[in-house]
C-alpha cells in the first residue's frame, strides 16, 4: 500500500506578488514498513510534502495516489453533490490511513482529560465506544504513557507528556503510515531518545512505515533506513542514509549538514587513516578504529 | 481557507499612496467617510466610486484582490438589500403575497448597497496601504491633542497596533490548529449549524490557549526591553509631512468639495422614476 506522488507541483497565492512555488515537479514512493527520514533546511518545502500525504493540501499540478487510488480525481459523470460525498469519504480515509503528527502537536490539545483526547480520531472514525477505550489503552502504552494519567487534565502534563499524548492521538486511527513533522523539537535529550525510541521500536513491531521529518542529521542517520532531501521545492537526494551523507558537500551548500561522526570520519580519511565506509554513529567509529588499530 | 480574508491586512507594493504619511492617509480616509453620508443621489456615489477607483489604481494594489477580501461584507450586504426593498414604503411595483416592491424601494437599496461598498473599500485601502506600525503612529500622533484631556492616547494606540499585528498570526495558529484536528478526522465542513459549531471546540480552546500564551511572552519581552509606557519615550522615524502630503491634502479638500457640491445636482430620481415609469 504504497503513497505515490508523481510529478506534483504545489504553488502558495497563485497570481498574487507573495507566489511561492512550494514544490517543483516532485515525483516520489513511500512504501510499506520503510522508516524514512526527510531533511531540508526550513522553507524547502518539506512541510507542504508531508501535508500534501495527507490530504490537506491539493497540488496545484500532478497527482498522488494512495495504494494506486488517486487522492482527488474520480471517474467522470458523477454529480456534483456525489463528487462532494465521495472527496470527503476518501479524505477521512486518507487521513485515517495517513496519520500526520504536526510540530509542536501538544498545541493541538484540547479535551478535558487525556484520554478523551487521545479518543477524538478514533470518535471521528465512527468507532464503537469500546472499540475506542481499547485503543485508547493500548496507544498510550505504545507511547509510554502510564495508565494513571488517563483522567488527568493534559494541560497538567509535562511538555513530553504531553506531546506522547499528542502523538498517541494520532496513533488511535491505526494508521498506515505515520509522517512526524519535528516530533523533538524543543524537547531535551532524554526526552527526544525517548520519543525517537519509541517510535523505532513501534515501528518495528507493528510494521507501520515512519516518515520522519527532522533537522538533526544524527537522528535521521541513526533510526531511519532511507533518506530524502528536499532543496527549493526538488528532491536532491533519495537513498540510503549512507549513499546520501557520501554528499557532504553538497548538503552543506543547501544549508544542511552531515552528522558529526561522518564528518570526523572524513577528515580521519584526509589525514591518512584507512576508514573504508562511511561512518554514521559513535558505535561505528568505534568499531572502524578498532579495526585500524586492529585490538 | 482563511487566506481569502484581507480586512486589516497589509498588501506591500510601492506606490506614492503607500509612501504617504499616515496622517495624510487617515484624515483623507475621515474625510471620505463624512462625504459619503453627506452626498445625496447616486451621481455623488458614482462620482465618488470613480475617484475612489483611480486611488485604487495609483495604490497598485489588483482591484480584485481588494473585492475579494470583502467577502464577508457581501452577506451584511445582501441583508441591506433586501430589507430596505421590501421594507420601503412608496409607489408599489410588484406585488407578490406579502412582498411589495416599491420605487422608493429599489433606490434607497441601490443607494444603501453603493454607500456601504464605497465606505468598506474605502476604509480597506488605508489599511492596504499602511503598515498597522505607521497607523498607529499616525493615530496616536493625530490623537496627541487629547492628552490634554487625560485621554491615555499613548496607550491606546499601543493596544491597537497590538491587536493588528496580532490578526494575521492569530489567523495562521487558527488554520494550523485546523489543520491538526483535521489530520484527526475533525469535520468543519459539513453537519447542522449544531454541529459545525460543535466542531470548533477543538479549535477555539487550542487557539484561546495560544492567544493567552503569546499574549504572556509578548509582555515580557516588552518588559524585558524595558518598555514603561508613553513617558519620555522617543521614536526611531518620527513622522514628517513630505511635499506630497501637502499635495494630497489639497486632493482630499478639493475631492470633497466636489463630492459636496453634488448634491445640487439634478437629483436622480427623476431620471430613475422616468426609466422605471416604462415599464410601469
Amino acid at each position: 500500500m504504497p503513497i505515490e506522488l508523481k510529478h506534483v507541483s504545489y504553488t502558495y497565492d497563485p497570481g498574487l506578488p507573495t507566489a511561492k512555488d512550494a514544490l517543483k515537479d516532485v515525483s516520489l514512493t513511500f512504501r510499506e514498513k520503510e522508516f524514512v527520514g526527510i531533511i531540508g533546511h526550513t522553507g524547502s518545502g518539506k512541510s507542504t510534502l508531508i501535508q500534501m500525504l495527507n490530504g490537506l493540501i491539493q497540488p496545484t499540478e500532478g497527482e498522488i495516489l494512495l495504494n494506486g487510488e488517486s487522492y482527488y480525481s474520480f471517474p467522470e459523470g458523477m454529480k456534483k453533490r456525489q463528487l462532494k460525498k465521495a472527496q470527503a469519504a476518501r479524505l477521512k480515509s486518507i487521513r485515517q490511513q495517513v496519520g500526520l503528527v504536526f510540530q509542536y502537536p501538544e498545541h493541538q490539545l484540547f479535551e478535558m482529560t487525556v484520554a478523551k483526547d487521545i479518543a477524538f480520531g478514533p470518535a471521528n472514525l465512527g468507532l464503537p465506544e469500546e472499540e475506542i477505550a481499547a485503543r485508547v489503552d493500548e496507544c498510550m502504552a505504545m507511547v509510554g504513557l502510564k495508565p494513571e494519567l488517563k483522567e488527568k487534565s493534559p494541560f497538567e502534563l509535562s511538555g513530553g507528556q504531553k506531546r506522547r499524548v499528542a502523538i498517541a492521538g494520532v496513533l488511535a486511527m491505526k494508521p498506515a503510515f505515520l509522517v512526524l513533522d519535528e516530533p523533538t523539537a524543543g524537547l531535551d535529550p532524554r526526552g527526544r531518545d525517548g520519543i525517537l525510541g519509541r517510535i523505532r521500536r513501534l515501528q518495528e513491531e507493528t510494521q507501520i512505515a515512519v516518515i520522519l521529518v527532522s533537522h538533526s542529521m544524527e537522528d535521521v542517520a541513526r533510526y531511519t533506513d532511507r533518506i530524502i532531501a528536499v532543496d527549493d521545492g526538488r528532491i536532491r537526494f533519495d537513498g540510503k542514509p549512507r549513499e546520501v551523507f557520501e554528499h557532504a558537500q553538497e548538503l552543506r551548500q543547501m544549508g544542511l549538514g552531515i552528522p558529526q561522526m561522518t564528518e570526523l570520519g572524513f577528515r580521519l580519511k584526509e589525514k591518512g587513516l584507512p576508514l573504508h565506509d562511511t561512518i554514521l554513529s559513535v558505535e561505528e567509529m568505534l568499531q572502524a578504529l578498532k579495526e585500524v588499530y586492529s585490538c | 481557507m482563511l487566506r481569502d480574508i484581507t480586512i486589516g491586512q497589509y498588501y506591500s507594493a510601492d506606490s506614492v499612496i503607500h509612501r504617504l504619511d499616515p496622517r495624510t492617509k487617515l484624515i483623507g480616509t475621515f474625510c471620505f467617510i463624512v462625504i459619503l453620508f453627506l452626498i445625496k443621489g447616486v451621481y455623488g456615489l458614482l462620482i465618488a466610486g470613480l475617484l475612489l477607483l483611480l486611488i485604487v489604481k495609483a495604490t497598485k494594489i489588483p482591484l480584485w484582490y481588494i473585492v475579494r477580501g470583502q467577502k464577508s461584507i457581501y452577506i451584511l450586504l445582501m441583508f441591506t438589500v433586501v430589507l430596505n426593498m421590501l421594507m420601503v414604503k412608496g409607489d408599489v411595483l410588484v406585488k407578490i403575497g406579502f412582498i411589495t416592491i416599491t420605487r422608493e424601494g429599489i433606490y434607497t437599496a441601490v443607494f444603501m448597497a453603493m454607500r456601504l461598498i464605497l465606505l468598506v473599500i474605502g476604509c480597506s485601502l488605508m489599511t492596504l496601504t499602511t503598515t498597522p506600525l505607521q497607523l498607529t503612529d499616525g493615530l496616536e500622533r493625530l490623537l496627541r491633542p487629547l492628552k490634554k484631556i487625560k485621554v491615555p492616547v499613548h496607550d491606546i494606540s499601543m493596544m491597537m497596533s497590538i491587536a493588528l499585528r496580532f490578526i494575521p498570526i492569530l489567523m495562521e495558529e487558527t488554520d494550523k490548529i485546523m489543520k491538526a484536528q483535521s489530520a484527526r478526522g475533525a469535520d468543519f465542513e459539513s453537519g447542522s449549524i449544531l454541529q459545525r459549531a460543535k466542531a470548533l471546540i477543538p479549535v477555539l480552546v487550542p487557539l484561546v490557549i495560544s492567544a493567552f500564551r503569546r499574549a504572556d511572552e509578548l509582555a515580557t519581552a516588552m518588559e524585558a526591553r524595558c518598555y514603561r509606557g508613553d513617558e519620555g519615550r522617543t521614536r526611531m522615524k518620527e513622522l514628517k509631512y513630505q511635499k506630497r502630503d501637502h499635495i494630497a491634502k489639497l486632493v482630499i479638500l478639493v475631492g470633497c468639495a466636489g463630492l459636496y457640491m453634488t448634491r445640487f445636482l439634478p437629483s436622480i430620481t427623476q431620471t430613475f422614476y422616468a426609466i422605471t415609469g416604462l415599464f410601469s
